[in-house]
């Protein structure tokens, strides 16, 4: 298990370590009893949801499920619920999330751990057909037996939606004791917010410059996630690649966003709604965005132009109320 | 995308670049004379200069955003810098490192 820090400040109480490949981070307030195993049982609830989920993991229930199409796999509450989560992101994005587009992933390079180098001298990515029929309604789930059956040649890849999922997992854990924050790898759940503020300082990244923050929001009871072609990046057969697949054509998507974040009630909601923003692109993407009740977002293009919704202002932290938090 | 919408998109690109132009100078005329403020806020006992998260990010100049309709009307509205109104980030999003 790799190596956890505690850190003491004044008012919150914040526990980091790796996991899913990524860093996370779970915040809770200092004075509320009990913050501290709080923070352990949700680092440990994040570590849990890394075994079942991680596709890199052959002894994985996802690794198991996927190692046999067509056949009706048993499957954990855990994994059941990502699995219905992914569906029904696909479902609502009218399959521009796709949780089957695992070959077209690995096709593309990434077939092994990011931290472990991707191979960039292979050849060009294979020429894919343009679906006629999109795998994931394929997918044969039944709630009865709980079980999922996929459709040959389709496997389930939880990269993004994993990690939402087990951040609201973290937050709904905590916030037994009191307002919490968890942040797993830029996907982030709020749950109330620190004595004294309107919501959690939550930065967006500039993805032109990422050492800056674009702008701040104050988040409480939301959730929060970005979507990029920016990090993740690899050559392969002479073209850069990246992780955002764009179902319809199997290869990495072609648009001029940079970047996608969503606020969202629900850390997988926001997840699978940046997805499908960010391979729309700058103009049909916020269209999509403004349409869904709710759902609010910012993109970076590559041009540098920046482009919201509507609601995406009311989460901008407010200037008057700018402030520390109290010490107590 | 017709002609009307395209001439519209060009000049509400005019309208951004023009904008934030202003807003960076702006931004760069209050940061000069921010000094007292940014100390009282550190040194006020404010949790978020001891917030370990919040010390290595830079806050960007504010930006103007083109804000979409559902009806696929824009204008624009002015995207404050993280440092104008807000403590220090606890945490940032971006897509998964």
């Amino acid at each position: 298990m790799p190596t956890a820090t505690l850190d003491r400040v004044p008012a919150v109480r914040r526990l980091t370590f790796r996991a899913m490949g990524c860093a996370m981070a779970v915040y809770a307030a200092a004075g509320d009893p009990g913050a501290d195993e709080g923070l352990r049982a949700a680092r440990a609830l994040i570590d849990r949801a890394e075994e079942r989920l991680s596709r890199f993991r052959d002894c994985s229930e996802l690794s198991r499920i996927n190692a046999h199409p067509g056949r009706p796999m048993a499957a954990s509450g855990a994994l059941w619920d990502v699995v219905v989560r992914a569906m029904e992101g696909a479902r609502q994005t009218h399959g521009l999330y796709d949780p089957t587009i695992l070959g077209d992933l690995e096709s593309a390079g990434y077939d092994r751990p990011f931290d472990a180098g991707l191979d960039c001298d292979g050849g060009a990515i294979a020429q894919s057909p343009v679906r006629v029929r999109r795998s994931w309604e394929d997918v044969v789930l039944d709630s009865r037996a709980r079980t999922v059956t996929l459709p040959p040649g389709a496997r389930l890849d939880f990269g993004g939606i994993g990690k939402a999922w087990a951040a609201e997992q973290a937050a709904a854990a905590l916030s037994a004791t009191g307002p919490c924050l968890v942040d797993a790898g830029g996907d982030i759940a709020a749950r109330g917010a620190p004595a004294g503020w309107p919501g959690w300082p939550v930065g967006i990244t500039d993805p032109h410059a990422p050492d800056r923050t674009l702008t701040t929001l104050a988040i409480a009871d939301r959730a929060v996630a970005t979507s990029g072609t920016d990090v993740r990046r690899w050559r392969r057969g002479g073209q850069m690649c990246h992780h955002i697949i764009d179902p319809r054509t199997g290869r990495p998507a072609q648009t001029d966003l940079w970047s996608v974040t969503v606020v969202a009630p629900d850390a997988a909601d926001a997840n699978v709604h940046a997805v499908a923003a960010l391979i729309l692109g700058s103009e049909e993407g916020l269209r999509y965005l403004a349409a869904h009740p709710g759902i609010d977002g910012l993109a970076v293009g590559r041009d540098r132009d920046l482009r919201c919704t509507p609601g995406f202002v009311h989460y901008i932290w407010p200037a008057t109320r700018a402030g520390g938090l109290d010490n107590g | 995308m017709t002609r009307r919408n395209s001439n519209r998109t060009r000049w509400l690109k005019w309208g951004v670049t023009v904008l934030s132009l202003t807003a960076t100078l702006i931004g760069w005329k209050g940061f000069a004379g921010a000094d007292l403020q940014t100390t009282a806020a550190a040194g006020g006992g404010s949790t978020a200069a001891a917030m370990p998260a919040s010390a290595p990010y830079d806050a960007a100049p504010a930006r103007m955003a083109i804000v979409t309709e559902p009806d696929g009307q824009t204008y624009l509205v002015q995207l404050p810098a993280a440092s104008q109104a807000a403590p220090a980030p606890m945490v940032r999003t971006q897509s998964s490192r």
